[in-house]
Formats: C-alpha cells, structure tokens, sequence
C-alpha cells in the first residue's frame, strides 16, 4: 500500500510538473511542442493507415483489418508519448524528467489498454454485422 | 525532429519518400475499374420449409477509380482484372450503383419467378402463376437526365398507358421525339415529368426493365435484399433454384454454381467478371458451374489454367438446356 502511495504521489507530483513547465511555454512553442510530437505520430502512422486503407478491397476478411486497425491506433497513442518524452528531456532536470516518463508510460499503457477496449467492445456490438 | 535537422539529406530523402508513398496511397485513376474474385452466395428463396440450399450465385467485387498502389498491386495479380470504366457509370456515386444492383437484382428474380413457375407448371398443375405488368421500371440513369429516378415505374408515354400498346410501340415515343411526357409510379404515388433527350448522347439515357406484380402458388418468400450484393448475373441460377424446390427435385448433395442473366423468353444473357467468378468457384467446393453461352469462351480459357477443379464447367444456351444439364448429372 505504502508503494502504491508512493508511486501515486510521484504520478501526481510528475503531472504536476509537466503542467507547469508546459504552461509556461508560449502559444508558437505549444504548436510546434505539438506538431513534433502528436503531430508527427500522426503522419507516421498515416501511411500503414493509408496502406491498410489502400489493402482492404483485397482481402474481404474484413476481422483481419480491425485487428491491425487496432494495432495502428496504438502505434499513434505509443510514438506520440515516445515523442514527448523525448522533447520534454531538454526542458526538465533529470530528476524530473525520469518521472515524466514514467508518467508518459503509464499514459501509454492506460490511453492503449483503453483503446484496444473500446475496439473490442465496438467489435462485440457491431461484430456480427461484419463478414 | 531535432535528429532529422541534424541530418538533413536524410532528413531530405525521408520526407519525398513519405510523399511519394502518401501520392502513391492516394492518388487514383479515375477511368480504371479492377474486377476482383468474390464470393458464393446461396439463393435466398424460401418455398417449402425444409428447403435445402443447393444453388449458389457468384459475385465480384467491382472497384471503381483504384489508387496508383492498388493499381500497381493489381497489375501483378492474376486474379484481378484492370479494364476501362465505362463513361456512362463516371460520376455516379456508390449510392446509385448500389441501387442500380438492388434493383437488377428485384427483376432478376421477377424474371426467374416467371420462368421457373411457368416451366414448373408445365409438370405439376397444382403450381400457379399469375403475373400483371405494372409498367416498366427505371434501372439506369445517365449523368445529366434530371427528374426521373431509379426505381421509378413509367406508366404512360404521351398519354398512352403501357398496357394499351406492345412494348416496342410503346419505346417508340422516345425514339421519335426529342421531348416526352411521361408519368411514373413513385413511391405509390403517380407523378407526371417532361423527359428531354440529352445532346451528348442523342438519347433519353434511361434504360427500362419490364416490371410486373406477382401471385404464385406455392408462395415464394426472398431475402435478397438484405446485403450488399447486387446485380442481374444471379437470374438463371435462381430460376434453377425455385424450379428444383417447386417440384421437389432430390439434388443429393450437389453443389451448383453459374452465372448469366434469365430473360422474360427463357434465354440467358451475358454477363460481365466471368473470370473472377471461375476463380471465385475454384475457391469452393463446388460440383458444377453453369455458364451463359456468350460468356463460355473466356470461362473455358480460365477454367483450363486451374490446376485440378472440383468442377465441371457447363454451357447453357437458354433455361431448358440448364435444367436439362442439371437432371442428367443427377448422382
């Protein structure tokens, strides 16, 4: 318990953090914090979209694509956090940054087990309509 | 980010090779349509509850306007036909080819109805069919023709009803004049248009399907409509399909599969993918394959490239000679 507290403490400690060091930045450093990080994820996982897209009149088993449309849904939550991690490194002193990204982390976990949740259960509705 | 900035030829070569890939993704060939196998699909007729099915009609999957990848992909594939769109379905949205299948597909089975009935009626006098022309339903549009839809049922030309005069008199106002009046069922409700012929193409652009109201014994119950699947290639099979139920035929365990449309004359038409449809059949189990004469050379010069089908490949002329070839292979 006394771990979980801990960990919990320094989660919240690591957010709060991140919070200031953001809002200290300006309008411009934000759009360009965002472009170089969710905005890049993005285009990279663009292409396997457009692929899969590109992929899908091919092979009408139509349950393999949701899977690798899942798959490419986490890619974007994990190289966006990758991203982040990496820019925040030159704007935190090393204490700082370790937890930030073991904050990053558990958003990559939790935001991905979220993900593949919500397609599942999307999957469980609307599956049987799919062929 | 910062690495790329550091390495900027790389940087350089990484950011064309990301657009060349978007282009390649994207980009797409407005005047191709690629022609891919499909799938079997059973006939969706319900006579008698302990119906079994034993008739499968073949769709393709049809693409319009492919992206340069999926071109390239196609190219390299065997089983994937690349042909030019035709000019009359550019412009039209999914939406209406879609309705253009389902629609095709309501006649085909009218048709297979009639045919199927009337020969089934010939061996068993109990079977009944009584069929009356409605009008003529609408199942093309060409771009440009504005006011009629499909769907809609002409019933009047000029003031002349369509069951006061044969059918090519009746056709015969549009030919003759540049503008008609016309009045169509719609909805169940009669409304009335004026008609003009469209210059690019000297005709009206419509295409007209006979279109009737139907009362048989036994009943017949369908569920075509209930899919994405469309189209008119399905009719003779169907017509096979409701005349085995009707008199009760014992097909053993036979799988039967073909293609080719049943006219209202009991001859059966040309249809287009018959490539992919002997691929599609190759893919299953199936013990024959019914084929349209017309379409017979192409699905021969496939059916030889098959390394050891299940099949054998049948060419039929009209509904007489499909039924015929069915009972003579009985086991």
């Amino acid at each position: 318990m006394k771990r979980f507290k801990a960990s919990l403490h320094d989660y919240l400690e690591a957010r709060k953090t991140y919070r200031i060091l953001t809002n200290t930045w300006s309008i411009k450093k934000n759009i360009t914090y965002v472009l170089q990080t969710t905005g890049l994820a993005l285009m990279i996982m663009l292409l396997p979209a457009l692929l899969v897209i590109n992929l899908l009149v091919f092979v009408s088993y139509i349950k393999v694509w949701i899977v690798y449309g899942a798959l490419i849904g986490y890619g974007f939550i994990h190289l966006s956090y990758v991203f982040q991690t990496y820019y925040i490194k030159d704007y935190s002193n090393d204490h700082e940054f370790v937890k930030i990204r073991r904050l990053f982390k558990l958003y990559t976990y939790t935001y991905g087990a979220l993900w593949f949740g919500l397609v599942y259960t999307l999957y469980m509705i609307f599956g049987g309509y799919i062929v | 980010m910062k690495w790329l900035l550091k390495h900027k030829i790389i940087g350089v070569i990484l950011v064309l090779l990301y657009a060349s890939l978007s282009v390649f993704f994207t980009y797409r060939l407005d005047d191709y349509t690629l022609t891919l196998k499909g799938d079997l699909t059973p006939v969706k007729t319900e006579i008698l509850e302990t119906d079994r099915s034993h008739f499968y009609t073949i769709y393709v999957v049809s693409m319009d306007k492919p992206t340069l990848f999926q071109y390239v992909l196609a190219m390299f594939t065997d089983t994937i036909d690349i042909s030019k769109l035709p000019d009359a379905y550019r412009g039209m949205s999914a939406m209406d080819q879609f309705k253009m299948g389902q629609i095709a597909e309501e006649i085909s089975y009218q048709y297979a109805t009639i045919q199927a009935y009337t020969k089934a009626k010939l061996i068993d006098s109990s079977i009944e069919i009584d069929y009356t022309p409605l009008g003529y339903m609408v199942s093309f549009v060409e771009k440009g023709q504005t006011g009629i839809r499909l769907g809609d049922i002409l019933v009047e030309v000029e003031g002349v009803s369509h069951l006061d005069v044969p059918q090519h008199e009746f056709f015969g106002y549009f030919s003759n004049q540049n503008s008609v009046m016309v009045k169509v069922l719609r909805d169940g409700n009669l409304v009335t248009l004026s008609l003009n012929k469209l210059t690019t193409i000297d005709r009206y652009g419509i295409r007209l399907e006979p279109y009737f109201d139907i009362e048989t014994t036994p009943n017949i119950g369908t569920t075509y409509g209930n899919d994405f699947i469309g189209g008119p290639s399905g009719g003779m099979i169907q017509t096979l399909d409701i005349y085995m139920k009707l008199l009760n035929i014992d097909l053993k365990d036979l799988k039967i599969a073909g293609t080719g449309t049943i006219e209202l004359d009991g001859s059966i038409g040309e249809i287009g993918g018959i490539e992919q449809k002997i691929y599609t059949a190759y893919d299953h189990d199936v013990d024959l394959f019914l084929c349209a004469a017309a379409n017979y050379d192409a699905a021969l010069a496939v059916y030889e490239k098959l390394n050891n089908p299940s099949f054998t490949l049948i060419k039929v002329g009209d509904i007489d000679e499909a039924i015929q070839s069915i009972l003579t292979r009985l086991p």
